[in-house]
């Protein structure tokens, strides 16, 4: 017999699951914006982050609701605390789609850009982290929680390559210091991206496993 | 299973040994291991009928008293086994120390529920027994509530203060172990925080171990949680471990309303 409780649960996850295809499409519509740097899309965007909040805090409700309800347990209160974590990592998601639209807003003088090809990389790395992030979680899928985990090195290196190099070129006035910029913030909100991302599958970890991987290295983990 | 913790020697107030019970042709109990730290709270978990109260009625011998009851294994505290046939029994439960299900004051004041076990086969003058009650009630939180009327009847108390009372009345012979056996299942949430907290004090001092079939009364009051089911230790662990993450299936079932 499925207790009341679980059917909440599910409806709880369900909404998780709605908001993580929400801040997908949101994403998809940023790295598409990227891409083509219309800047029509950023309405869009703007919307879709919008409608993420909302559902965000719908479901902190929810779920503060059941935990002063059902006062859960184990397994159940993993999913409860994971689902709530994960939904804010989510919300800040958006929020980081919606810096990079207002990003390339603030350069509409100097669109359009030829974009450098690590951010082009980072464009699909995050996407892929974004998406196997919440596949660890809606699967209870423990490998591509730690898959993800170790996909956020990459981002990080990438971003250091685009900082560096663009810091350097402002010196020594190789680069206009505005297109400079540009690919410097842009470059640290998809490693923002990438670093939330890995929260969700740091969150999903423990969802599956009942054991806090925050903060650990790789190595600590899988020793 | 069963136990996934290590106590350090130092720590362990009891250990309790391939302990079987049987009622009769019933086994109650079947081959429990576990070692009870110190001046911690131990709570036993599990369905009804499981064995929590025969296996707590262990510690102190209770189950002497059920007629076809029999003990096999070794319950050691403090390092001596509790069944080895010279054991005094008096001096036994007067180290560990029961508080019931129900509150059971005697028909007497407040002051004679408390004076009367010291008053048996000890000759203390009015002024230690006058002593050991206050010090006995404010133990038990109580004083402050009934030192002006300590020659009433303690059945005018109420439930939640004479269930307090009986623990005074535990606390006044100065045991070194308190069993809990379901201590809040007849007593209204308020009197249930007052004695939930008391336990939290009196930890500080003694060795207590809870029979519950409250699981957030076990998760908030205990620092180690054993599950029981069907006379079978399923686990024994620290309590957070156990209502976060337990290792075993049936523990995490049973803990979260999935059965029992």
């Amino acid at each position: 017999m499925d207790r009341v409780f679980d059917q909440e649960l599910n409806e709880l996850k369900e909404k998780v699951a709605r908001l993580m295809t929400l801040v997908g499409q949101t994403f998809n519509l940023t790295a598409e914006l990227l891409k083509r740097q219309d800047l029509s899309l950023g309405a869009a965007i703007a919307e879709l982050e919008q409608k993420s909040d909302e559902l965000e805090t719908d479901l902190q409700k929810r779920a503060s609701v059941l935990m002063a309800r059902h006062q859960p347990v184990a397994r159940d209160l993993r999913l409860l605390l994971v689902s709530m974590n994960v939904a804010h990592e989510l919300e800040r998601i958006a929020d980081q789609c919606l810096n990079i639209s207002q990003r390339l807003e603030e350069s509409r003088a100097w669109l359009p850009v030829a974009w450098p090809p690590e951010i082009e990389e980072m464009v699909s790395r995050t996407g892929d982290m974004l998406s196997s992030a919440n596949r660890a979680y809606l699967e209870h899928n423990e490998e591509l929680a730690s898959q993800t985990i170790g996909q956020d090195i990459f981002l990080d290196d990438l971003k250091s390559t685009i900082t560096n190099r663009y810091f350097d070129s402002i010196n020594k006035r190789a680069t206009d210091p505005a297109r400079a910029v540009l690919f410097i913030l842009v470059s640290r909100h998809l490693e923002k991206i990438g670093d939330l991302a890995k929260n969700i599958a740091e969150e999903s970890y423990y969802l599956i496993r009942g054991e806090f991987i925050k903060h650990l290295r790789l190595t600590d983990i899988y020793h | 299973m069963k136990s996934n913790i290590i106590i350090p020697a130092g720590e362990i107030k009891i250990v309790v040994e391939h302990l079987n019970l049987h009622y009769g042709n019933k086994q109650v109990l079947q081959n429990i291991n576990l070692a009870i730290p110190e001046k911690k709270v131990t709570a036993i978990i599990g369905p009804s009928g499981c064995g929590k109260s025969s296996f707590v009625r262990i510690l102190n011998r209770m189950n002497d008293l059920i007629p076809e009851a029999r003990v096999e294994g070794r319950v050691l505290i403090d390092g001596e086994n509790i069944y080895d046939k010279d054991v005094d029994l008096v001096a036994l439960r007067k180290k560990v120390g029961m508080v019931f299900q129900k509150p059971n004051p005697f028909p007497k004041s407040i002051y004679d529920n408390i004076a009367y076990g010291l008053k048996i086969g000890n000759h203390r003058s009015r002024a230690e027994l006058e002593q050991i009650v206050e010090r006995s009630l404010r133990q038990a939180a109580l004083w402050d509530e009934v030192k002006d009327r300590l020659h009433q009847n303690a059945m005018k108390l109420s439930g939640g203060q004479q269930q307090r009372l009986c623990i005074a009345r535990a606390l006044a012979v100065e045991p070194e172990i308190i069993l809990f056996d379901e201590p809040c299942s007849a007593i209204d949430p308020i009197a249930t925080a007052r004695v939930e907290e008391l336990i939290h004090q009196l930890k500080k001092d003694y060795t207590v171990v809870i029979v519950t079939h409250n699981m957030q009364q076990a998760a908030r009051v205990s620092d180690y949680t054993a599950f029981l089911w069907l006379g079978e230790l399923i686990e024994y662990d620290r309590t957070e471990k156990i209502f976060t993450n337990p290792a075993n299936k049936m523990t995490e079932d049973y803990i979260t309303g999935r059965f029992g």
